[in-house]
């Protein structure tokens, strides 16, 4: 059983550095891996090292971080909600965040510093958390049942308010609000990069504190209080995890959806349902699926990239869809 | 061992039981009966601490239990509820969720004691054997037994079960109800379950909570609270009480109106006679 732990994540760690390897020799200017690895060693100075470690590495450890994060809050919330459809924009977090990003549009902070946008993204989503947290998280008991609705209700809000913008506002700031939304891996500040990683990493860290918890929770909310949870904290604290992680996220690269659905639900098929290794599993599974779907994302029609949104619900829904009806079928 | 001192709870300002005060004493069995919706499980919640008392206390050894931080309490309670698990989890490692609040600090893989522990218990509930089996295509009595071995996996001093043979067939009522007496004379565990099957309480319980409208209507042992007065009054029903001619203790007969009409025409017809 541990052993089949270990296993797995074994191998998912070596898909992720096979499939790293593979996303920084294809691309416009294709690379073999021979060549890459000779380039590690001769250092800067040719354009190859500078197409494969200033342009693609930088997208592909944004991807690491960012499919990571997205598929572990997944697995945090669809546990504690013990929902599988629950996944991290449906609790509007990334509404408030895209709110933010289109007013900034709107108004033009963006043009004179490029910075704001993901700081303007961020306050909406840290928006969007407070007021889900003031609203839900009351007298020491959160009604789950509540938060979600909260959730939902303040998606829809943020989505009309977006909308209305739209309507409003001209088409250049219309192309790059859409852009925006469709959410994107070309985000170039290494600062920013570095942040990413280090909370996507953290708090994996910290959410592996809470993986009896979540264990427990799968029982139900009353079971998981007899064995020892102390339950309403639990709740609090995954809340503000998956929260910070969608934040993070959606300000850096915008609205990425699927994997924080897809990927958890993928990795309960294969490594079971055991939050012990489901969410070390997943973060890799998410940032191996993302990180692929970007890929294919700016090859397809090189030099120009498709927006990654785009193809991570084409990809991953075929391939659940697949999965779904194929398991279906062996039933019969 | 547990005191609860004029205890009252309920739901947003409206109490559903008031003013509950017994005692139960060290590996005791102790069942709480009455009529549905009389406050038998908002009991059995307040004792699991999932609901805050309004006013009164519960002391456990003489302490309050809401001065017992919830994981500490979990080492020597175990709650078997009355919904029956319906997860895709092994009976294995469902029953190894009893051990989490054993487990050390940053402790996440369950050490080779706690994995001894829940064989034990398994083998104590006759589950072992279905240790690699998904929860969700076991039988409703199969569910129960893994519920208990997981609640006996926390290694508790109290047990506390609502409704633990509910939709169970008399073999695995049997089971389950001798198993829990056994292990009261043998680990010295503390029991106190909610029942509905009067019979079953009567023959089981070392003693008796009769609850009727939130409020302890009599407390005592069978012979004392299985009373035909007390049963008519409380659920206003006619009753025929006998002893169980093995155990001797009493057995609660159900009267349908039918019969109890047939039995006044025939009365009728002896004094005409």
């Amino acid at each position: 059983m541990k052993v089949n732990w270990v296993l797995w994540l074994l191998i998912l760690s070596v898909a992720l550095c096979l499939v790293m390897l593979f996303s920084l020799s294809v691309g416009a200017a294709p690379i073999s891996f021979q060549k890459i690895i000779n380039l590690f060693f001769q250092g800067p100075g040719t354009s190859d090292y500078s197409i494969v470690f200033d342009i693609r590495l930088p997208r592909i450890i944004l991807g690491f971080a960012i499919g990571g994060s997205l598929s572990l809050a997944g697995v945090i919330l669809q546990g504690m909600f013990r929902n599988p459809l629950v996944e991290p924009y449906t609790l509007g977090i990334s509404g408030g965040a895209s709110l933010g990003v289109s007013l900034n549009i709107v108004l033009g902070f963006a043009a004179i510093n490029r910075m704001s946008l993901p700081l303007s993204g961020f306050l909406g989503a840290m928006l969007v958390i407070g007021f889900l947290y003031l609203t839900s998280f009351r007298k020491g008991m959160v009604n789950l049942q509540g938060l979600l609705l909260n959730g939902v209700m303040v998606s829809f809000i943020s989505s009309s308010l977006v909308m209305l913008l739209l309507s409003l506002t001209s088409s250049d700031s219309l192309q790059g609000i859409i852009f925006w939304i469709m959410g994107s891996l070309g985000e170039s500040d290494t600062l920013l990069i570095k942040g990413m990683v280090i909370v996507s990493l953290l708090l994996l860290a910290l959410s592996y504190l809470f993986c009896l918890h979540l264990n427990a929770f799968v029982l139900g909310e009353e079971e998981a209080l007899h064995l020892g949870i102390p339950v309403e904290r639990t709740k609090k604290i995954l809340f503000l995890i998956s929260g910070i992680l969608v934040g993070f996220c959606v300000s850096v690269a915008g609205v990425i959806g699927f994997i924080g659905l897809v990927v958890p639900h993928f990795m309960r098929k294969v490594v079971g349902h055991d939050h012990r290794i489901l969410l070390g599993s997943s973060f890799l599974a998410g940032s191996i699926f993302l990180i692929l779907c970007d890929t294919i994302a700016r090859t397809v029609i090189a030099p120009l990239e498709l927006p990654v949104g785009v193809i991570t619900g084409i990809v991953g829904g075929s391939i659940f869809v697949y999965t779904l009806t194929k398991g279906k079928m062996n039933h019969a | 061992m547990l005191e609860i001192k004029s205890l009252t709870c309920g739901y947003s300002k409206k109490s559903v039981i008031s003013e509950i005060s017994f005692d139960v004493k060290m590996d005791e069995l102790f069942g709480v009966i009455g009529p549905n919706g009389s406050g038998k499980t908002t009991l059995l919640r307040a004792l699991s601490r999932v609901m805050k008392p309004m006013s009164g206390e519960i002391l456990f050894n003489g302490v309050n239990v809401e001065k017992i931080p919830l994981r500490d309490f979990a080492k020597y309670t175990a709650v078997v509820s009355q919904l029956l698990p319906f997860v895709e989890m092994t009976v294995e490692e469902f029953v190894l969720l009893g051990r989490i609040a054993h487990f050390e600090n940053m402790q996440f893989v369950e050490s080779k004691r706690d994995l001894q522990i829940a064989h034990e218990c398994m083998a104590l509930t006759d589950t072992l054997r279905l240790a690699d089996k998904p929860i969700n295509q076991l039988s409703g009595g199969e569910r129960q037994l893994a519920q208990i071995a997981r609640a006996l996996a926390q290694n508790p001093k109290l047990l506390l079960l609502d409704e633990p043979t509910a939709h169970l067939d008399i073999t695995h009522q049997v089971v389950i109800l001798d198993l829990l007496k056994k292990l009261v004379h043998e680990r010295k565990l503390t029991v106190i379950m909610v029942l509905h099957d009067l019979n079953l309480a009567s023959e089981y319980s070392d003693r008796l909570a009769l609850i009727s409208n939130g409020r302890i209507h009599k407390v005592g042992s069978p012979e004392e609270v299985i009373n035909f007065s007390i049963i008519e009054e409380v659920y206003k029903t006619v009753v025929v009480l006998k002893k169980n001619p093995v155990s001797h203790k009493p057995y609660v007969f159900i009267v349908p109106q039918q019969e109890l009409l047939k039995n006044k025409i025939m009365r009728n017809q002896d004094l005409q006679e």
